[in-house]
């Protein structure tokens, strides 16, 4: 038994640590906060992932409570960091509820997407 | 993936070792490969159902289990004793096609007992294949086939491997709960996957075997990028609290046992990898005389080479 500890234990540890891996990008946190309450209405939405993202393959869209969409501008990363998608809100918000949708392509090439809420209540 | 696996008189989680080596070969080919597109593990929607412990997930990947590490007291042997019984090993499961993954797995198993000699060796072999059929992003739904295979003869009879092969045909399932209306926004996070199984050992003297399994699991995760963010510790968001329950239920030739256990735990979600620990309490005297321990590291290979966990058939995807 002993004999297959010590390679059982290096595959493992050499698998956690790889350097070069990278992974799904999930949203991390995102401004307006997932599930927050703004009293002033966002200029833009901003969502950090967990990987570097391809703005090129990559949304933010904007939705009201009852799925009409929101104008918003192509998302774009930001320049010193990958990892930051930023979407210009260019349409005009009204107090009530929103909902984010995004989709991204992550630079291992995995796909994601998910959606999250966030209030409007002067 | 980790397999639920059952024999007529106990249920537990099964831990591969043998094919260590193998998947070595296969993880450090990967890694010498260009990365090309890459294929997700099992996603639905917004929902990441984690690689489970004592059952297996709901969808197909490239992954590997190394090693996955249980320990409980078995129930007492013809000489009173309560052997401990120590399960060590691995699991590689591979990508053929899009929705169609082949897994191959095998368990070096340890009985000591307070004045009696060790007992050691190999469970069979087990291979699988397994098919995802159906997948629903809006309502975070995964379902699967498949097919498990313990290959008779592989295994050492003195740690219980049985001379003949038992075929299994598995259907697997995954419900994520972010549909539920926004009043129950806290239930979001929940989701429940299960696998239902019916063991059919090729030796007809011996029981063949119900094997239902279940796993009810909370994702921090989904809770802070999908519902609300609670600005939790950073260790917090990483963890999925969950029960599972893998039973089985003899139906024939006299083996009418009811076995299994009730796991309660948590899974660590790292960016490309995962840790889960859960305790075994068993649900009847004949699954285990009291309760064990279960711990397994788990990667994902799609994460780590993209490569490697192409399909080696169908349309590559961006």
């Amino acid at each position: 038994m002993k004999r297959h500890i010590v390679p059982t234990l290096a595959i493992a540890i050499i698998m956690a640590t790889q350097p070069l891996a990278l992974a799904h990008a999930f949203l991390d946190n995102a401004m307006p906060k997932v599930g927050s309450v703004v009293t002033a209405p966002p200029k833009t939405i901003r969502i950090q992932f967990t990987q570097p993202v391809e703005a090129a393959f990559s949304h933010i869209r904007l939705f009201t409570r009852d799925g009409k969409a929101v104008d918003t501008g192509p998302a774009a990363t930001v320049p010193s960091d990958q990892t930051q998608l930023v979407a210009p809100i260019t349409g005009t918000l009204s107090p009530g509820q929103y909902e984010v949708r995004w989709d991204v392509l992550s630079v291992d090439t995995h796909r994601t997407n998910g959606h999250f809420p966030f209030s409007y209540r002067p | 993936m980790p397999k639920f696996r059952a024999r007529a008189d106990l249920c537990r989680s099964r831990v591969a070792f043998a094919v260590a080596p193998v998947a070595a070969v296969l993880i450090f080919a990967g890694a010498a490969m260009m990365p090309v597109a890459a294929y997700a593990h099992a996603v639905a929607g917004d929902r990441v159902f984690p690689a489970t412990l004592a059952i297996d997930d709901p969808s197909v990947a490239s992954e590997v289990s190394l090693p996955t590490v249980d320990w409980f007291p078995d129930p007492r042997d013809g000489s009173g004793n309560i052997p401990n019984e120590i399960d060590v090993g691995a699991e590689l499961d591979l990508l053929l096609a899009p929705n169609f993954a082949v897994g191959i797995s095998d368990a070096w198993t340890s009985l000591t007992a307070r004045h009696e000699a060790g007992i050691y060796g190999y469970q069979s072999l087990e291979v699988s294949g397994k098919y995802k059929f159906y997948e629903n992003d809006d309502h975070e739904v995964l379902m699967s086939v498949g097919l498990v295979a313990d290959v008779g003869g592989t295994g050492a009879a003195r740690v219980g491997a049985d001379s003949a092969s038992t075929l299994t045909p598995t259907f697997y399932f995954g419900k994520g709960m972010g549909d539920l209306p926004d009043s129950m926004a806290l239930l979001k996070p929940l989701a429940v996957t299960g696998t239902m199984g019916f063991a059919v050992a090729q030796d007809r003297t011996e029981p063949d075997v119900f094997q239902p399994g279940i796993s009810i699991q909370y994702s921090m995760q989904y809770l802070k990028s999908s519902v609300k963010d609670y600005d939790l510790p950073a260790f917090v968001d990483h963890l999925v609290p969950l029960v599972e329950a893998p039973l089985t239920f003899g139906v024939d030739n006299g083996g009418h046992a009811f076995g299994g256990t009730i796991n309660p735990g948590f899974i660590y979600l790292g960016g490309r990898w995962q840790f889960g620990i859960e305790a075994m309490i068993p649900v009847s005297a004949g699954t285990q005389h009291g309760t064990g321990v279960i711990g397994q590291f788990h990667v994902f290979l799609d994460d780590m080479f993209p490569a490697l966990a192409q399909p080696i058939f169908g349309e590559r995807q961006l």
